[in-house]
């Protein structure tokens, strides 16, 4: 005789092998805002403070001379270098922090003045400055009396 | 181990619940651990981190790395733990924060370091 899919028992089983999947991706670490596990690149934040638009990236251990920020066709693009730097003589124990290599292309919500784009490396956090085009800047509507 | 079993085991609870006003997210920074013959080297991640929020404490060989950043509205604050063996001597750790990571050397106890016995020829 015939039975239906469904009536078999190996459906308990598969149910219980999805709940342990899900236990599992819920232990698992992910809440390292300093690479994004995906990309294998560094977690941007871009921020419009009115008269700019801000960008800032976590990229620890970077020189200044490992990162290239450039403007080409009303993208911003950031790429960025971190080399392998085990010392030397040492054994290794544990590693975590790996070589990255990762590039990223914004399209700005806003046009920019790519002339006076500033950035800066701080504490392993690369900070853009975006002045925005004249035009886009906010502009204050004063409200006449009719 | 469950999530309220670790919260309610955690060193900074007290510091936790004093700065309720600023909220504070805890993250994992990633660590490389490296050893040679007379001291183990540490490189955590911790961009945007002061050098001055920067604590390293060794109790009973556990060793904890901390350090805040402030970021807008909200505190994050970089921990990690370790167990680290008795050949360290928690009178030589030294410590310095560069382009956001953090580079900590453990030094050995003298006693622990390796020894090379010399064989003579009789």
């Amino acid at each position: 005789m015939l039975t239906q899919w469904n009536n078999v028992p190996l459906n308990g089983l598969r149910q219980e092998m999805d709940r342990l999947f899900q236990r599992f991706e819920y232990d698992w670490p992910t809440d390292s805002p300093v690479w994004n596990r995906e990309l294998d690149g560094p977690q941007f934040a871009l921020r419009d403070a009115g008269e700019s638009l801000e960008i800032t990236a976590d990229v620890p251990g970077f020189q200044i001379a490992d990162l290239h920020v450039s403007f080409e066709q009303g993208s911003l693009i950031v790429r960025g270098e971190r080399s392998e730097s085990a010392p030397e003589g040492y054994s290794v124990h544990r590693k975590e922090r790996g070589a990255v290599h990762f590039a990223r292309a914004f399209t700005l919500p806003t046009r920019i003045d790519p002339d006076k784009i500033e950035a800066s490396l701080r504490n392993g956090v690369l900070e853009l400055r975006l002045p925005k085009a004249a035009e886009e800047r906010p502009r204050m509507i004063s409200v006449k009396a009719a | 181990m469950t999530n309220a079993a670790v919260a309610t085991t955690h060193p900074n609870q007290d510091q936790r619940l004093s700065q309720q006003a600023r909220p504070v997210r805890e993250l994992r920074p990633a660590v490389d651990v490296y050893e040679n013959a007379d001291e183990l080297l540490m490189r955590a991640d911790m961009p945007g981190a002061s050098a001055d929020s920067v604590k390293i404490r060794i109790e009973n060989s556990l060793l904890t790395l901390q350090a805040q950043r402030e970021d807008g509205a909200a505190t994050l604050r970089y921990y990690r733990a370790f167990q680290v063996p008795d050949s360290v001597d928690p009178e030589g750790i030294s410590a310095e924060l560069k382009q956001g990571v953090l580079q900590v050397q453990l030094k050995k106890h003298e006693r622990a370091k390796p020894r090379v016995i010399q064989i003579r020829n009789s």
